[in-house]
């Protein structure tokens, strides 16, 4: 992985590497990407989301779950730009998560991860994410490439 | 042992969440505040099977896990004197087994451990088929319930 050089990925760029899709898509833009070692970026929040109206009507506040969703697709994003890995689909396997306070509406979600490991198609990472450099919601995360994992299971019977 | 019977409109009363985003369709059984088992029929029509992902569909982890939310929370919600007020998550940790696929029945099941001074501890699975697809520990607060001890 040495001597690879961060690079920034604006929201059309991103989708190569990311396989979710609008209203599933968490992430605005990629600020700086090492592949394999690490990802930054941010979610700008507005009003206008969808999720605000839901959760919860006339108190907004970003649920849990898709704090989760844009700390695990910034970790998907430093694994799927290493060469080979582009395009290919992720699973998460097991998440820990503190929340430590609200995200509301107009807040910048900003979202720094790091690849703890990566092997035989499993990455072990860790995410902070702030809000007005506050820690907002901090997680383990545990993700796989199914295509790379599968060729490591032993042979199972048929 | 009471047992409730509630409806999805009674369900989305007490969240306080309505459609894309209440991942729990019905409620079979709830003890409140110690049991609830809720069930969720995924459609090939759900609105998150047509952005996830293109190829291949299946019910994002993320949505995986509220719905174990939302079922670990309807035990706190059903309890005496809680209604008008609001409870936060504080921390959670999940482990994610198997994809979960269109057509498929996903039964949540939660019970809680301790549930003093406001914090509530518990735990969740989800299963399809009798198979656990995703399970997970669960913390949440509330606020108006929380006192430092004497």
């Amino acid at each position: 992985m040495e001597g690879m050089e961060g690079f920034s990925l604006n929201c059309i760029e991103l989708q190569d590497y990311q396989p979710n899709r609008y209203p599933f898509l968490m992430i605005d833009h990629v600020d700086e990407v090492i592949p394999g070692k690490s990802a930054k970026g941010y979610k700008n929040l507005t009003l206008n989301e969808w999720f605000f109206p839901k959760h919860f009507p006339g108190r907004p506040n970003m649920p849990g779950a898709l704090q989760l969703e844009a700390l695990a697709q910034m970790l998907t994003v430093a694994i799927t730009t290493l060469p080979g890995n582009k395009g290919k689909v992720t699973h998460a396997l097991s998440h820990t998560v503190r929340f430590r306070k609200e995200v509301l509406p107009g807040d910048k979600f900003v979202i720094e991860t790091q690849v703890i490991s990566w092997s035989r198609g499993i990455a072990k990472g860790k995410g902070i994410a702030y809000t007005n450099g506050e820690v907002a919601c901090e997680a383990d995360m545990l993700i796989t490439i199914p295509d790379i994992l599968e060729q490591f299971l032993p042979n199972k019977p048929k | 042992m009471t047992e409730y019977n509630i409806t999805s409109k009674q369900i989305s009363e007490y969240l306080d969440i309505s459609d894309p985003f209440l991942m729990i369709d019905e409620i079979e059984e709830i003890d409140p505040g110690r049991y609830a088992r809720a069930i969720k029929h995924l459609k090939h029509n759900d609105w998150f099977f047509r952005c996830h992902l293109p190829r291949s569909q299946s019910m994002p982890a993320a949505l995986q896990i509220e719905g174990m939310l939302q079922t670990f929370v309807m035990m706190i919600y059903t309890t005496e004197g809680h209604k008008g007020n609001y409870s936060f998550v504080t921390s959670i940790n999940v482990r994610l087994i198997s994809n979960v696929l269109p057509g498929n029945r996903l039964v949540f099941e939660s019970t809680m451990m301790t549930f003093k001074r406001g914090i509530a501890k518990g735990n969740a699975v989800g299963r399809v088929n009798g198979n656990i697809v995703c399970s997970g520990e669960f913390t949440y607060a509330s606020p108006h319930l929380l006192t430092t001890p004497s």
